[in-house]
């Protein structure tokens, strides 16, 4: 399960996702004020900052779901922010939302099945039988319905969903939130796993040290402007940085 | 019910004795044991689907067990309805933020005060109208570190704020012993700090039983911890005892006690 092929049209880009200049808000009131952001190809990248300052908001935009009010959002190259948040799926982008919003009324297996796609081509794309083997209580529990699974079966059916459709960039949102300390290990064992297999990935948690250990570049939020990027090594010599905007 | 008291220097603030509760073929909590010892911080951990929501739930009065007794202050509860519980001074929070959105702090706080006055809800008079309840509602504001806050109406409040304000509806509720469903979720780590120096602060005077997965939180908090797995108590002890238990290794903990260290 490589994600080595680039489709055609990206190879000019050096950024599968390029945020620049990017405004955003609720209604009157402006959330996201010239915000930048780059994730590269197979990169595992993390969005960091206090609850409040814009992380969920920053993904809401890339999603199409808060649109951006100015500024561009480049994915693959093409400019994605006046397009629709279906457009912006089929496109490759994944989510996996804060709140898991599991359908409840479709069982397991209906819910990775109700958007399988392979939208990166991958050549040796996710199906069932590789999700259930990535997740084997799933498999176990393939015939129960979405509001019948404990929380962390329905992370990883969140995972797994997003995963179904084979996306470019893999997005998650406070995904370990609610979870056991042993179920928390499986999902960050499971991130390490996709990142091994060149998926590239999107992620906002609250436990700092696991993120700083798995991803490769940063990127700091602060009312809803960007305070810092840098990798995991300018980040740890950087002890000041985690006290001021992340309060550890 | 009064004749069910006993009266006892050391007597816990909560028993659970026995109980059990099933839904369908599933048993959720299977003669589950807890004794919460008064003025401590007492922790419910477990795997996500042991039945620790469930156990609150019996506790609360939200769920009737099948078997089993539940003892608060010495009196058996085990069969009556939630709000007598709350005015006997056990008192619940969620996992997920409940408060009124629309209302000021001060008046989210007052209305909880109201409640349990015994007059009702008096919707007809003005809610800041007593003055007394007013001052009340200002010293639990200030308590739980929303005193800037007073007028803010609560929906404009952070993520973390509004759980201060949740807490500060349970604290006007006067409890004794506070029912505290992940009091940390969608906290991030600053805020958690917060929280649990506020929880910190509310003990002895008030005896809490939490939930929670931030095991960071639980190990500062708690004097004992309990560890629930398939609906049973498995072991009770303190921090130490718990890390070094095999079986809650191996149910709960794993190795994963690395995250914040």
């Amino acid at each position: 399960m490589k994600y080595s092929n680039k489709p055609i049209n990206e190879i000019s880009t050096e950024s599968m996702l390029e945020v620049e200049h990017l405004t955003s808000g609720y209604g009157n009131s402006q959330i996201l004020f010239d915000l930048n952001l780059r994730i590269g190809w197979g990169e595992t990248a993390t969005l960091l900052g206090r609850n409040g300052m814009g992380k969920t908001t920053t993904v809401r935009s890339i999603l199409g779901l808060t649109p951006a009010w100015s500024g561009t959002i480049r994915f693959c190259g093409e400019r994605i922010d006046s397009s629709r948040p279906d457009q912006i799926a089929r496109l490759g982008i994944a989510i996996v939302p804060e709140g898991r919003l599991i359908f409840p009324n479709l069982t397991v297996e209906e819910n990775l099945l109700a958007f399988a796609s392979n939208r990166s081509q991958n050549k040796v794309p996710w199906t069932l039988e590789s999700i259930y083997e990535l997740f084997p209580s799933l498999k176990i529990r393939r015939l129960n319905m979405g509001n019948q699974l404990s929380g962390g079966e329905q992370q990883m059916l969140a995972i797994g969903r997003a995963l179904s459709t084979n996306p470019l960039l893999l997005i998650l949102d406070e995904a370990t939130e609610g979870l056991a300390p042993l179920v928390r290990e499986d999902i960050w064992n499971c991130l390490y796993k996709l990142r091994s297999l060149g998926q590239s990935i999107l992620v906002i948690d609250k436990y700092v040290k696991k993120l700083v250990a798995l991803a490769d570049q940063h990127t700091i939020i602060e009312k809803g402007r960007v305070v810092w990027s840098g990798d995991s090594p300018q980040l740890n010599e950087n002890p000041n940085i985690w006290k001021q905007y992340i309060g550890v | 019910m009064n004749s069910n008291k006993t009266f006892s220097p050391q007597a816990p603030i909560l028993q659970v004795k026995n109980l059990v509760k099933s839904f369908g073929g599933l048993r959720a909590t299977d003669q589950a044991n807890l004794s919460i010892e008064l003025g401590t911080i007492h922790a419910l951990i477990g795997p996500n689907g042991a039945g620790k929501t469930t156990l609150i739930q019996q506790i609360s009065g939200a769920l009737k067990p099948d078997t089993g007794e539940i003892i608060f202050d010495g009196l058996e509860i085990t069969n009556i309805p939630m709000y007598k519980r709350v005015k006997l001074g056990l008192a619940r929070s969620y996992q997920i933020t409940n408060i009124f959105t629309r209302l000021s702090v001060l008046d989210n706080i007052n209305l909880a005060l109201m409640s349990i006055s015994g007059k009702g809800l008096g919707l007809w008079q003005a809610a800041r109208g007593d003055s007394q309840r007013y001052y009340e509602s200002v010293e639990i504001a200030r308590r739980v570190g929303l005193g800037p806050s007073n007028n803010t109406v609560a929906g404009a409040l952070s993520h973390g704020e509004q759980r201060k304000l949740e807490l500060a509806i349970t604290l006007a509720t006067r409890p004794k012993l506070l029912l505290l469903d992940e009091p940390m979720a969608g906290l991030g780590p600053d805020e958690s700090e917060q929280m649990v120096q506020l929880l910190k602060s509310l003990a002895p005077e008030i005896s809490i039983l939490l939930i929670e997965h931030d095991m960071d939180a639980v190990f500062r908090l708690a004097d004992t911890i309990s560890a629930l797995v398939f609906g049973k108590i498995i072991a009770t002890g303190t921090e130490k005892q718990i890390k070094e238990n095999p079986d809650v290794r191996k149910a709960y903990l794993g190795d994963g006690l690395d995250e914040f260290s």
